[in-house]
């Protein structure tokens, strides 16, 4: 039987294309179309093989989807075959960030730039979760793009939470320390410097009273060595916590046990951490760049510039005003409505039905299927309106 | 809500006639309530709004207390360029380095592995190899001699580009920022009242860069406008901080890359206007573009050609890079990167005054603003792409 069938360099759980192509099929196995992966880095046990594996499985009829993450010679491969194509992309960083650290990183992201491009004449329909995307995709040549927020499975970050950190965040709270957390890839374009310049204003102004979490996996041993070493030298190496690698228990720790989530990104495709610190109910203050302006919404705080003195007057009124912390609570429920399966998983239908139209397939979907991540949101929607409510009272 | 009232007025009894007047105004209920969520982000602006006065008061506070002063923030974010790998800028180390490599790998080893813990099978490699020697030696060398040559042209490549570098190093050219008597400072000097007039009444955050000794800032503050300031001179940096202004430490482009797009309700330019390329001179409109709200004010205070022949500018023109426009090529630059309202007011004594209202963001601006920004701003951005 002929389905949509998706190939992705690496699929990973809790990485965020991962999770997006899983959350994928698993609305595309319950409107009735079968969906395999293909990756060439399976982490998941999940995939049904590389890329040139798909062609012993392959039906008439087929639609392929391919995640456009960074460069792989899946491009080359899907732009010489015949089946209808559709394109998930979800940004690629600039190679200027990495040129720095790795110029062969910065090579490889070079070519991926260049890749998007290359498949641009043969794709039907482009999916991408921004309009900032969406704008790189229309320079690409793309004729058609839908533009609709990620698609994820909330419960994918908001299951079990590891009592461990939890208690150490307690035991910093209970101490006078607010936490502060950041979680993204220790990179170069992530910019977790302005993060611990910030944290440094912070104790000047304020007095030793804050802590910053960085949660993420490095990639760059000389941007790693930096931050640690302006740590060092700033006073704060017992102040910053590197937490390179947690479980998915530790994450969602992290988001519930943090008093505010901060972000000095200069480069994002969509910045799912927002979403996911904005489900945990948590205050967020980000630089407004990239497609941060459209993620966070009316969710949180936008910085028009990193100025350290400002960022660490925002983070101590967030940190001091229970009235302001619940009213962000509050703005953050409301914009998840808008980024949440609630919103996108029609969005998604509806790109899903464009495609099949665009393909000329006789697939015949039934999008009346009630989606489970939709019904699983709901609950959480509610659940955290209903703790707003309580806040509020 | 008297828009309602006001449309559905119009719609019935101008364009419809009486007889349509209950579909209409159903019609209008409908579109009415799709409008709710829009209403709720006003309201939600409105609070973020007002929490960002409460920031900029008490950042002010801050900078009253000398708490966090910008010197400070200076010294953090040199420490923190120190500790960038070498050959940031350019990468060279990391080409160096796959060079080499590439210098290593690119060779065919026709001598093919044969041992085998399998008893008699290395015996059959070795048959095998020596059976294919002349047809694997055939193909070996004719890749090893691309690839010698691949590599050796690779290497002509990167010393005649890195003749080119050292040639055209714009940081050659920075010498001025040394200067603190500029034909800039003096500008500022003499239309900082001109300047706050054609400001009165912005409403938003203001940006002068470079803001010298601050003298056309302090013009700006007192006059009530919410403005900063960024300089890289030290010594008039710190002229500037005594002065209790809001001030941050960089570059006029440095700076620009940093402020979130459609942040700014004005933006006065100075000095990089009069004795920068005239790449990083578009390149700082090109940004202005990016950081200016819809129809906010552009403010370029430019010297005249007269100052840089005055003997007291005679070593800032001799090393600078550029030199200053006349105000018609200002009109031609802000008009081709698609600002409108664009008038220059000319004074007597030298100094003068460009002033542009920043038109409806072009998407591709956006997208250039991101990335390298070069002359060609100035050409069609989809031909360009292709």
């Amino acid at each position: 039987m002929s389905g949509i069938h998706q190939f992705l360099p690496m699929l990973a759980k809790g990485d965020g294309v991962g999770n997006n192509a899983r959350a994928m099929a698993k609305r595309l196995a319950e409107v009735g179309i079968p969906s395999r992966f293909y990756a060439d880095l399976d982490k998941t046990g999940e995939a049904s093989g590389g890329h040139f594996d798909y062609a012993k499985a392959t039906e008439a009829g087929d639609i392929l989807l391919y995640h456009v993450a960074t460069s792989s010679p899946m491009t080359t491969y899907l732009a010489r075959r015949s089946e209808p194509l559709g394109v998930v992309y979800q940004n690629i960083t600039p190679p200027e960030y990495f040129a720095t650290y790795d110029a062969r990183a910065a090579a490889v992201q070079k070519r991926a730039l260049g890749e998007v491009e290359t498949l641009a004449e043969r794709t039907l329909l482009a999916m991408t979760p921004s309009a900032y995307n969406a704008e790189d995709l229309h320079q690409a040549g793309y004729r058609e793009v839908a533009e609709f927020p990620i698609i994820f499975d909330p419960t994918d970050f908001l299951g079990s939470s590891s009592p461990r950190v939890e208690e150490v965040l307690t035991g910093l709270r209970t101490k006078g320390f607010a936490n502060w957390l950041f979680v993204g890839r220790l990179v170069p374009n992530k910019a977790q410097e302005r993060l611990i310049m910030a944290l440094h204003a912070h104790r000047e102004a304020y007095g030793d009273t804050a802590v910053l979490h960085l949660v993420g996996r490095p990639s760059y041993p000389g941007y790693v060595a930096a931050l640690h070493r302006l740590a060092a030298e700033l006073g704060l190496a017992d102040r910053v916590n590197f937490v390179m690698g947690v479980s998915e228990e530790e994450l969602a720790a992290f988001y519930r046990g943090s008093d505010l989530f901060a972000s000095a990104s200069e480069h994002e495709g969509f910045c799912m951490p927002i979403v996911e610190a904005l489900f945990h109910g948590l205050p967020v203050m980000a630089y407004d760049a990239g497609a941060v302006p459209e993620t966070l919404g009316i969710g949180g705080i936008h910085l028009s510039d990193r100025d350290p003195a400002t960022m660490a007057a925002w983070a101590e009124m967030i940190a001091t005003d229970t009235g302001l912390r619940g009213r962000l609570r509050r703005l953050g429920r409301e914009q998840l409505t808008r980024v949440a399966p609630t919103a996108t998983i029609p969005a998604f239908d509806r790109a899903i039905a464009r495609l099949i139209e665009l393909a000329g397939s006789p697939m015949k979907p039934d999008f009346e299927a009630p989606s489970a991540i939709v019904g699983e949101t709901r609950e959480i929607l509610d659940r955290l309106s209903d703790q707003s409510d309580k806040e509020s009272a | 809500m008297p828009e309602q009232s006001t449309h559905a007025d119009k719609s019935t009894s101008e364009e419809f006639g009486p007889e349509a007047s209950t579909d209409r105004v159903e019609e209008y209920l409908e579109s009415a309530a799709e409008l709710e969520p829009e209403l709720q982000d006003a309201e939600a602006r409105a609070y973020m709004r007002s929490l960002e006065l409460r920031i900029e008061t008490e950042v002010a506070r801050l900078r009253s207390e000398g708490k966090y002063p910008p010197s400070l923030a200076r010294r953090v974010r040199t420490y923190y360029r120190t500790l960038l790998p070498d050959g940031a800028a350019s990468g060279e180390r990391d080409f160096d380095a796959v060079f080499k490599t590439l210098d290593r790998i690119a060779y065919m080893d026709v001598d093919v592995p044969t041992a085998s813990s399998k008893p008699g099978v290395a015996f059959v490699k070795r048959s095998l190899r020596t059976l294919m020697a002349w047809y694997l030696n055939y193909l070996a060398q004719q890749f090893n001699n691309f690839a010698t040559n691949l590599v050796h042209l690779l290497g002509i490549a990167d010393v005649r580009i890195a003749a080119l570098e050292s040639r055209f190093d714009a940081s050659a050219f920075r010498a001025t920022g040394l200067l603190a008597a500029t034909a800039a400072a003096k500008a500022q000097a003499a239309t900082a009242g001109r300047v706050a007039e054609a400001l009165s009444g912005t409403r938003g955050r203001v940006l002068v860069a470079e803001c010298a000794d601050g003298t056309l800032l302090a013009g700006l503050s007192e006059a009530g406008l919410n403005a900063y300031g960024v300089e890289s001179r030290r010594e008039l940096l710190q002229a500037a901080e005594a002065r209790n202004l809001e001030l941050r430490e960089g570059g006029t482009l440095e700076h620009l890359a940093g402020v979130a797009p459609g942040s700014l309700a004005a933006l006065v330019l100075s000095g990089i206007v009069d004795r920068d390329t005239v790449n990083d001179r578009v390149a700082a409109l090109v940004h202005a573009r990016r950081v200016l709200e819809e129809d906010a004010a552009l403010v370029l205070v430019c010297a005249s050609a007269d100052a840089f022949d005055d003997p007291a500018n005679r070593i800032e023109a001799d090393l600078s890079p550029g030199r200053p426009f006349a105000p018609e090529t200002w009109g031609f630059l802000l008009g081709k990167l698609g600002f409108g309202s664009i008038t220059s007011e000319p004074s007597e004594d030298g100094p003068y005054l460009v002033l542009a209202r920043n038109a409806r963001m072009a998407p591709e601006i956006g997208a250039l603003a991101d990335s390298k920004v070069v002359l060609t701003a100035l050409e069609p951005p989809r031909e360009r792409r292709r």
